[in-house]
């Protein structure tokens, strides 16, 4: 185990049951370009602190958004589903 | 066996069960109980293994869990740590090290003038590739004393167990036992790990009045069943999020060579002790320099004096007790020199002048005597360069101890030198964990016995346990224990300091490190890398210590912070095997594989499927498809239902193509892509009827599919997903008799004008209830059938019997690459990048574009107007053609892409394939493509797919 | 023996340079190497947070190699590589490279097929590269297991010779001892906390030893590139992600080259003291912590075995980990950003060690001409705006 994540169905979990999703962005508004698409897609703020991010957890195939701080690995607060 | 004494009730050795073990070749006698090492050294060698870089002799000097050395070889089993490995009936033990000339010893001699990192600084090495490489090759292949990798004749075998306790304790000595006996009491599981054979720790070893206690709460543990005790385990790695690893030595009736524990406890005890701090001298390596605590065990577990004359040196207390140790067992103590200017108490030096030892305050060893072993020391005051001359046979010396950190230090505790104390404890631990002992620098029984159930009682109680200790009895007792003494300083040298070992893994001295400031490494890692200091075989163990401690001397300015190397797992070296214990390789196999198997299907991996590639000739299986009938097994496809009332939303956010509309009998083949309009997968969706749907996915999308289609879904949906990848299997009947071949085994009417292509219906054939798909993937009339699993062989078997008559032959994998290749029909996985989007790959005529929200459909729209960075193209050549995939599209010096799947076709005699390039206009233009075949450029005619049959009639028959 | 003369003295930054480069690893150290000594820039200083080579610089598995899939990469690989071999005359101090050759175990005939892609670019392209079957493997190989009773049996793989291990410790001192040479300034313990930006153009830096003026900045920060962009407001194409790798105890030589499976995901090599040192894949999640794994120790072992069954009995010594800057094409971001004299040299994930003296060198030429080097002018930021990733990663992204 690396750290753990929780699933909200099924608690505190290896972060190896899981598959991580990303930083959670906002998506580009309606009409927006190439180039701001592209940013969504490829850019990310990959801060070394808290952020919201989607991990599911293959078991019980729940999406999830948690709040970790990457650089303890430590989860904050409680997770959402998506 | 002169060294052997007569028994104790200290003694761990079993005297009544004598064995013999052989070293090189000869026999040695011991005992049950006895480790490699004390066997030999009761037979009387010394030296048992060389050093890593001089090749120095070296013998024992630790006997604890951090006795990496010495290293021999055991049972053909390199590398084995004879300190740490009890002796079975017959057991072959052999050296490492080659006798005779040695240029590393040589270069020990020279080491006086060697210089630390002479291979970066030598202009010999630096200027000369060739001479470098010479000298590289003598490095690596120079004899010496470093094992072989040599075929493995028995396969050794490693066992893997999990246990979730509540407690665990790691150590068994006073404060260990006592804190696992909080725990048992408090009716939870408990797991307590002790490295040795024999539990009590330090106190196990300092004779049979404090062996007392010992005995007592030994006796104590074996009443709960809710405790289980390993020995001769090793927590060797603790991770951050609470797992342990603690690795089992077997004993000699356990099939199993070693055996990991993979220890998950909510709440952990460390009470994992301290060892003797090395004491710094020249020639502190010798065989024969050996710690306090080593000289203890030898006497008081194994029964075996160090030497018959010894001399002891330190600056506490405790030599005073070993030094009387010795004396009540027959060991003449030249003299004990005890590095504090005032000396032991009144008691301790008055009770050892009884015996008539000289004890020489302010003194200590400043120099081991000897080559091959230690054949007497030179004693002076502390700082001094010179002093009297002693014979003795064995150096007993310690600078006090150094609490063994680093286990909780893996685990992520703060380890704090403390100057004033000269040793390291473990503060700011993770909740849920607790130290005990000596390895926070106590030393009064009372104390450590408190302490480890009051360590017990605080962490039991952070999940909720109340205890049944008297946690104010334990608190009061540990306030009154006498304060924590510091460890004596070194004495610092200034004329040996190229003799002195800071680090014996490595062969690291008080000069090296001293170079390695002068050149301008300021910081402890760098000059620990510089030096190798703590980089050896025991990984900082014996040398941290001692290596922080000089640096912290040479410049407090900079190094008096005392920041330690960090601690990574694992503790001691754990093997390969034991590692791999628990891992299995458990490959997917389809439920039609042993009736294929039995009928001469050869198997091919693909990813954790074993699929069948042919039954021998796969390009006469393609000839059936087109000129009677193949059957091929499927199954590996992923197969889904989706319902409820937001099932269509849900496929049509998903799916490129619009899903609405959809009849009962048609089916939809479509496109997904992602966020980005690239194409992952394709694939066909029925509808079964109201609100209910079945999809199928490629067989490499399949596992992801969930996940997918799970992150789109929007919280309100009201719709389920089921995944039927293995409760169903899947069959495709193709070729011109497939219709015929069917009807043998259904009433239902499978005429073109009841089924036409690219429909589909229930049926049952062979009383099996299935789903005909009518579609074309392999370029017949064909007929892609699902039914249950458990049902598949039998129909499978009943469509085999009715086909064969009409020429149906059983197609594999490959079969189906070519018939596929031959219309054209791109697999997502294998024909595109990761970048190719629908435009490039041609299908975008699988996007609805009227759809505002499916997954891409953003993207897609902008790229409709762009050019294309890459496009799949056709090509042809006639007759057979050795091209494979993975050659390249070329022209001159330019290379414009690859083929992603070529095959030769029978049916058409020509060499067909679909290649991924850039710059296609430009190709387009052209009319025909180069391939680089074998070094030279071959033609081929540029096509749009498909290659046989491109209008589809022979699909619509 | 007198005392030893240093290789060199770290300092304090100064007030102003003419170039600050921020991180001081291999990247960094090469740069301003090259900056100073090819294109003779005067006053350049590298400020590093902690210790030089703190990063991957010392946490990489030593592995330099030409094999990449990507045809448009292999010339700065190439570079690189040839400049591995000339450094340590050139900077007097024995890198102790090692050119064994690399070697590529394929296990299906999708690993084979992208393997003859491979082979067949870098053989046009004059790099000399063998695809073997499992027989000619095994020859120069003894050790690896090549018969059928492996769980998912070697099919071929390739050797391509230009490839090797150089000692990473001795290639940042090497480096540290050319840049002092040159004139650079050295800063240990310097923390950038701060890029300062007039108009459009870079004027200088913060730090915790105070401020600095400077006519041009180049970020070469490895997994913390992302954080020091954004000191300049800019967001970066990575993802920071945990790579671990171990080294086992030292035994006589077996193994002559470096071995990666691309089946297994794994790949080891035998250093000249004896140990193995080998590594896997990432740990698939976005961290900024080091930590290692059992899983990741368990996977390692049991790929380990598989493809040396002999291994058994040889045992880990220590495992670390490290930080690596992902792209999503599996290729670097090199050159320029969109505030002028603000260089950047990131995102090399865990490939970064092996291209270090050829990145040093272009860059250097970049930010002392203005002219970006035909060798890395499509690696800048602008791609994956325009939708021009590099082939080097095959696989979608979902």
């Amino acid at each position: 185990m690396g750290f753990l994540i929780p699933c909200p169905n099924c608690g505190l979990r290896s972060a190896y049951e899981f598959k991580f999703g990303g930083e959670v962005k906002n998506e580009p508004g309606h009409g927006a370009g190439l180039c701001e698409w592209r940013h969504y897609f490829y850019f990310n703020k990959n801060v070394a602190g808290v952020q919201e991010e989607w991990w599911y957890h293959y078991p019980c195939q729940t999406w999830v958004i948690v709040t970790r701080d990457t650089a303890t690995n430590e989860v904050v607060g409680s997770p959402r589903l998506m | 066996m002169k060294l052997r004494l007569p028994p104790s009730s200290t003694q761990v050795i079993d005297r009544s069960r004598p064995l013999t073990i052989y070293y090189m070749g000869n026999p040695v006698k011991a005992y049950v109980g006895d480790t490699v090492a004390t066997a030999l050294h009761a037979a009387g060698i010394k030296q048992m293994a060389t050093s890593f870089k001089y090749h120095r002799p070296r013998g024992i000097m630790e006997l604890g869990v951090h006795a990496t050395d010495p290293l021999m070889e055991v049972d053909g089993r390199f590398n084995t740590r004879v300190a740490r490995t009890p002796v079975v009936e017959g057991m072959r033990v052999e050296p490492q090290f080659k006798k005779g000339i040695d240029i590393f010893k040589l270069a020990d001699k020279a080491s006086k003038a060697l210089q630390v990192g002479f291979y970066y600084k030598n202009p010999l090495f630096y200027k000369s590739e060739k001479t470098w490489d010479k000298a590289r090759k003598m490095m690596r292949t120079a004899p010496g004393n470093l094992p072989s990798i040599t075929p493995l004749k028995i396969k050794p075998a490693f066992d893997e167990v999990n246990l979730t306790p509540e407690l665990l304790v790691i150590g068994g000595g006073l404060g260990g036992m006592e804190a696992a006996l909080v725990g048992a009491r408090s009716g939870v599981r408990v797991v307590l790990v002790e490295a040795e054979g024999w539990l009590g720790g330090f106190h196990a070893f300092q004779g049979p009045k404090a062996l007392e206690p010992v005995l007592h709460l030994k006796e104590q543990l074996t009443k709960f069943s809710n405790l289980t005790v390993l020995t001769w385990t090793t927590a060797s790695m603790v991770y951050p999020d609470g797992l342990f690893v603690c690795i089992q030595t077997c004993a000699p009736d356990d099939p199993f060579l070693e055996r990991s524990y993979l220890i998950r406890p909510k709440v952990a005890i460390f009470a994992t002790g301290a060892m003797d701090r090395p004491l710094m001298f020249a020639n502190n390596d010798r065989p024969g320099v050996m710690f306090t605590q080593t000289a203890q065990r030898l006497v008081h577990l194994y029964g075996l004096k160090p030497e018959e004359e010894v001399l002891i040196s330190g600056g506490d207390d405790q030599i005073y007790k070993v030094a009387l140790d010795m004396v009540e067992h027959g060991v003449r103590v030249v003299g004990v020199a005890d590095s504090r200017a005032q000396g032991g108490s009144d008691e301790l030096t008055s009770s050892l002048a009884q015996h008539g030892v000289p004890i020489w305050p302010g003194e200590v060893v400043i120099e081991a005597k000897g080559k091959g072993a230690v054949t007497g020391a030179i004693v002076g005051k502390v700082g001094a360069t010179s002093g009297h001359s002693e014979k003795c046979k064995a150096i007993i010396a310690s600078s006090g101890r150094t609490p063994l950190f680093k286990l909780i230090a893996q685990a992520q505790a703060k380890i704090v030198y403390d100057p004033k104390l000269g040793f390291h404890l473990a503060k700011d631990l993770p909740k849920g964990y607790a130290t005990a002992g000596r390895l926070n620098g106590l030393e009064d029984q009372e104390a450590i016995r408190a302490q480890g159930r009051l360590a017990a009682a605080e962490v039991l109680e952070t999940i909720g346990l109340e205890t049944k200790t008297d946690i104010d009895e334990a608190r009061e007792l540990l306030g009154k224990a006498p304060s924590i003494k510091a460890n004596p300083s070194q004495s610092r040298s200034t004329r040996l300091n190229g003799q002195r070992f800071i680090c014996f893994g490595n062969d690291v001295t008080e000069k090296d490190v001293d170079q390695a400031l002068e050149e301008g490494f300021t910081n402890v890692e760098m000059i620990k890398r510089y030096t190798t200091a703590t980089m050896g075989a025991e990984q900082g163990a014996l040398s941290q210590a001692n290596f922080l401690d000089y640096l912290a001397y040479k410049q407090p300015n900079q190094m008096g912070s005392q920041q330690i190397n960090t601690p990574r797992p694992p503790l001691a070296g754990v093997c390969m095997g034991v590692m791999a214990a628990g891992h299995h390789d458990q490959p997917k196999i389809p439920p039609l594989h042993w009736v294929q198997l039995k009928a001469g299907g050869k198997t091919i991996r693909t990813g954790p499927w074993i699929r069948i590639e042919h039954f021998g000739d796969p390009e006469e299986e393609t000839l059936a498809v087109h000129r009677s009938a193949g059957l091929c097994d499927v199954s590996t496809l992923g197969k889904f239902r989706i319902f409820g009332p937001d099932a269509e939303k849900w496929l049509n956010r998903v799916n490129t193509r619009s899903i609405e509309g959809l009849s009962d009998n048609r089916i939809c083949y479509t496109a997904a892509c992602n966020e980005e309009g690239v194409v992952i997968d394709d694939g066909i969706v029925i509808k079964l009827g109201d609100d209910d749907y079945y999809f199928t996915t490629s067989t490499a999308r399949g596992p992801a599919t969930m996940e997918w289609y799970y992150r789109w879904k929007e919280r309100e949906w009201e719709a389920w997903l089921v995944n039927l990848t293995e409760a169903r299997a899947g069959m495709n009947l193709a070729g011109p008799a497939s219709r015929e071949i069917l009807s043998k085994l259904t009433s239902t009417d499978l005429s073109n004008e009841a089924l036409p292509f690219m429909h589909w219906t229930k049926a049952e054939l062979a009383e099996v209830p299935c789903y005909i798909l009518r579609m074309g993937f392999l370029g017949e009339l064909s007929y892609e059938i699902h039914c249950p699993s458990n049902q598949s062989v039998y129909l499978w078997e009943k469509l085999i019997e009715a086909g064969e008559p009409l020429g149906l032959k059983r197609i594999g994998l490959e079969a189906q690459l070519i018939c596929r290749l031959e219309k054209g029909h791109v697999l997502p996985g294998l024909d595109f990048d990761g970048n190719t989007n629908m435009f490039e790959a041609h299908l975008d005529w699988l996007w609805d574009s009227s759809k505002e929200d499916s997954i891409g459909a953003p993207m897609l729209r902008l790229l409709a107007k762009q050019p294309f960075r890459c496009e799949v193209i056709g090509f042809k050549l006639d007759g057979r053609v050795n091209l494979k995939d993975g050659h390249l599209v070329v022209n001159g010096e330019r290379q414009f892409g690859y083929i992603t799947s070529v095959r030769y076709s029978p049916l058409l005699d020509q060499t067909i394939g679909l290649a991924l390039v850039q710059n296609s206009e430009e190709l387009k233009k052209a009319g025909e493509i180069k391939l680089w075949l074998e070094g030279k450029e071959v033609r081929a005619n540029l096509v749009k797919p498909p290659f046989y049959d491109p209008s589809g009639e022979r699909l619509r028959i | 023996m007198g005392r030893k003369s240093p290789l060199w003295k770290f300092t304090e930054p100064r007030g102003t340079y003419d170039v600050v480069v921020i991180g001081g690893g291999l990247h960094g150290l090469a740069a301003a190497y090259y900056l100073a000594k090819d294109q003779k820039v005067k006053r350049v200083a590298v400020l590093e947070r902690k210790h030089f080579g703190y990063g991957g610089s010392s946490r990489n598995t030593e592995v330099y190699r030409v094999n990449q899939r990507a045809p448009e990469i292999l010339p700065l690989y190439l570079l690189s590589r040839n400049l591995w071999l000339e450094l340590s005359a050139e900077l007097e101090w024995n890198l102790m490279v090692w050119e064994k050759g690399m070697i590529g175990l394929a296990h299906s005939d999708a690993g084979l097929n992208a393997i003859r892609m491979r082979h067949e670019t870098q053989t046009r392209m004059g790099i000399e590269n063998y695809m073997l079957t499992p027989e000619e493997l095994k020859k120069l190989v003894p050790a690896l297991d090549v018969s059928d009773k492996a769980a998912i049996p070697i099919v071929g793989g390739y050797f391509n010779p230009p490839g090797g291990q150089v000692r990473h410790d001795a290639a940042v001192w090497g480096f540290l001892k050319g840049c002092y040479k040159e004139g650079v300034d050295l800063c240990p313990g310097t923390e950038v906390t701060g890029i300062n930006v007039t108009d459009g153009k870079v004027t200088g830096v913060d730090t915790n030893k105070g401020s600095i003026s400077c006519a041009a900045v180049h970020m070469a920060p490895g997994g913390y590139s992302s954080e020091v962009a954004r000191l300049a407001h800019l967001d970066l194409p990575v993802m920071t992600m945990p790579l671990q790798a171990m080294v086992t105890e030292c035994v006589k030589p077996f193994l002559d080259h470096v071995v990666v499976s691309e089946g297994y995901f794994c790949y080891v090599q035998q250093s000249i003291k004896g140990d193995l040192i080998m590594g896997a894949h990432l740990d698939p999640w976005q961290s900024y912590k080091l930590y290692n794994t059992y899983e990741f120790a368990q996977e390692q072992a049991y790929c380990m075995l598989q493809l040396f069954p002999d291994i058994a009995h040889l045992r880990l010594m220590r495992s670390w980990s490290g930080l690596c800057d992902m792209t999503v094409d599996g290729a670097p971001i090199m050159g320029a950003t969109e505030v002028e004299n603000l260089f950047i040299d990131a995102g090399w994930g865990y490939f970064g060690f092996k291209s270090s003296p050829a990145c040093g060198k272009t860059m250097a030429q970049f930010i002392a001409s203005g002219q970006c080097p035909e060798l890395i002018n499509f690696l800048g930021i602008d791609r994956f705006y325009e939708g021009r990733m590099i082939p080097e990663v095959y696989m979608v992204r979902t």
